[in-house]
């Protein structure tokens, strides 16, 4: 049940995203006025964000791969928290705005996030991943497989905060 | 571009520093090469080189049913996909962008360097031009009302040409239907009015895709003769067969500038710069892809019009002379785009594929290609991708140079020959080592 609650969470996510897209069926319309709006499979009435705001942790649909996956050492020791990469959020203020970051394919990507709102990264990997924070700082975590420069964007804000440089 | 956003997935890593090093040291030694040990007599004669096709491919490339089974083929996929755009969701599962970013866009790259003119063959709107004259019972579809004048060349084609790039790379909106089916709209209004006005000259001259196709199918071994007879012959000769009209360079000019500019747009500098900056973003990409168009375009003519400062041989006028060289640079362009495009056309092309058996993102299976999963074996092997891009680009400016050499052999007086050769040959490295210098700033 929780299982399809957060399927059915990402789905509503991600109707609501920023023209985006996932792999399977479940795709996105913006919330620009030219996109009519589309009913995804297992759409759900909820709020997306207020559904989500008490699990910091990944809540895409292949989360349980990272859900309680302590992080180790993943080399890419260039941010504070041993080597996690900091994301802040202040009054409609969001630092950083696309800094470009080495990570290791395969390997966990963690964020700390300090914001005074709840909100949602939207990773565009293949597939895309969406992973949704509460409002205060909490800690996020998520893998990308496959190389490439993959941007880290916030949803609400609409800026890329991390370009990811998956090796 | 700004579809990477919208296929949900990532960019290609940059080549390594050292990759696009070598590969312009390369450039720069083929070309002083070429010029130094090739041929001092002009080699490739579109209209005497190669040999006739075997019998029974003319008969059966020539015959009428090959033909009407192209059209019936382009026409139903073109059906298929307007479906799909007008009636199905306006979510980026929905097939249409991936058909006409991907499949369409880049995809004619590859079939017309495999096929030659590929998509005059399957033109979906020079079969509707074709079907009305028919239904109406009109005369030749071939002539129109009016001719179109010299000067026009191909200039509709570039403005066409630039329109296209601008909704596919600055236009905010390019991943809704709506944009791409007001901007289809308007091409296919474009493209009927003008054959009817001007016969199917105008195709040959407006239609973006058309141009561009049968620009980049002058690199296949597939060409005719001027009586019409098909062709084998090396892509070396074929592509002395590229019509020179008014307004090739700038068609050369787009496609090179808008590349060069995607890459460009997703580095990590433009990025920071366009994510902190006030000014309107869009307006500001517009004027910096017109920027690098223009570049290309005063650049190149620059360069051709100083290698002589005689007039040429043939009595062919000086500012006559960027437009009978613009044909050089397709391969330079042809090989920056392979290799700007190579993996997302593979795997995002394969995850089209998929997209077109769901059209109205029904759960549908139509073309049983539902359940394909790309396989991105290619981002998986950066190395490879890295070398395969240099290897296209440095192909792409070998296959260049030899042209332009060609070329400068043929039109330019005696004692310009060699030296003539100067600016563009430079010219052209800088180009190469452009375009090796954006993948791997990108």
């Amino acid at each position: 049940m929780r299982r399809a609650l957060a399927a059915g969470a990402v789905a509503v996510l991600a109707l609501s995203g920023c023209g985006d897209t996932t792999d399977e069926g479940t795709g996105t319309a913006g919330e620009s006025s030219s996109a009519p709006s589309a009913e995804p499979t297992g759409e759900q009435s909820e709020d997306p964000t207020d559904d989500a705001t008490d699990d910091p942790t990944d809540d895409d649909d292949k989360g349980d791969k990272d859900n309680g996956t302590e992080p180790t050492d993943d080399g890419s020791d260039d941010g504070p928290d041993d080597g996690a990469f900091e994301v802040e959020i202040e009054g409609g203020e969001i630092e950083p705005k696309g800094e470009r970051v080495d990570v290791a394919a395969g390997e966990p990507v963690r964020i700390v996030v300090e914001s005074d709102r709840p909100g949602e990264f939207h990773v565009h990997s293949s597939p895309e991943q969406y992973i949704t924070f509460p409002r205060g700082e909490s800690k996020v975590s998520f893998t990308v497989d496959t190389p490439g420069i993959v941007d880290v964007e916030e949803h609400e804000a609409e800026i890329v905060v991390l370009q990811l440089e998956v090796r | 571009m700004v579809l990477a956003h919208g296929i949900g997935g990532s960019q290609d890593l940059p080549i390594p520093a050292s990759y696009a090093i070598v590969g312009a040291c390369i450039a720069l030694v083929v070309s002083f090469t070429v010029l130094a040990i090739a041929w001092r007599e002009p080699r490739y004669d579109a209209d005497r080189s190669g040999r006739e096709a075997p019998a029974w491919l003319a008969r059966v490339v020539d015959g009428l049913g090959f033909a009407a089974a192209l059209r019936v083929v382009g026409l139903v996929f073109f059906g298929y996909v307007a479906w799909a755009a007008i009636f199905g969701p306006d979510l980026l599962i929905n097939p249409t962008f991936g058909v006409v970013y991907v499949l369409l866009w880049v995809g004619l790259v590859p079939s017309s360097l495999l096929f030659g003119p590929f998509f005059k063959a399957v033109s979906p709107v020079r079969t509707i031009n074709l079907a009305f004259t028919k239904l109406l019972g009109g005369g030749d579809p071939e002539r129109g009302i009016f001719e179109l004048p010299r000067w026009v060349g191909y200039w509709p084609a570039a403005f066409g040409l630039f329109a296209f790039v601008w909704l596919e790379l600055v236009y905010p909106d390019s991943t809704y239907l709506s944009p791409v089916r007001l901007w289809f709209a308007v091409y296919i209004a474009a493209m009927l009015v003008g054959s009817a006005l001007f016969g199917t000259e105008w195709f040959e001259r407006a239609d973006p895709f058309e141009v561009y196709s049968t620009l980049v199918g002058h690199l296949s071994v597939f060409g005719r003769r001027t009586d019409g007879t098909l062709m084998l012959r090396s892509p070396l000769a074929n592509l002395d067969g590229v019509v020179p009209r008014p307004g090739l360079v700038a068609v050369v000019a787009v496609l090179f500038g808008s590349t060069a500019f995607d890459s460009f747009a997703d580095s990590n500098l433009w990025l920071l710069y366009t994510q902190t900056t006030s000014i309107h973003v869009p307006t500001l990409n517009t004027v910096v892809m017109l920027g690098f168009c223009a570049l290309v375009f005063t650049t190149f003519t620059v360069a051709t019009m100083a290698a002589t400062m005689r007039g040429s041989t043939q009595d062919i006028r000086r500012r006559d002379l960027p437009d009978r060289f613009a044909h050089a640079v397709v391969p330079i362009v042809v090989g920056y785009i392979v290799a700007h495009y190579l993996s997302l056309f593979v795997e995002f092309g394969q995850q089209t594929l998929a997209q077109l058996s769901d059209p109205m993102g029904t759960g549908a299976d139509l073309l049983g290609t539902a359940d394909w999963q790309p396989n991105n074996w290619l981002s998986l092997h950066p190395t490879f991708l890295a070398v395969s891009k240099v290897i296209a680009v440095i192909t792409g400016h070998l296959v260049g140079v030899v042209a332009s050499h060609d070329r400068a052999l043929k039109l330019l007086p005696k004692r310009d020959r060699l030296v003539g050769q100067l600016p563009l040959l430079l010219v052209m490295i800088i180009y190469t080592a452009g375009g090796l210098g954006l993948l791997f700033f990108g």
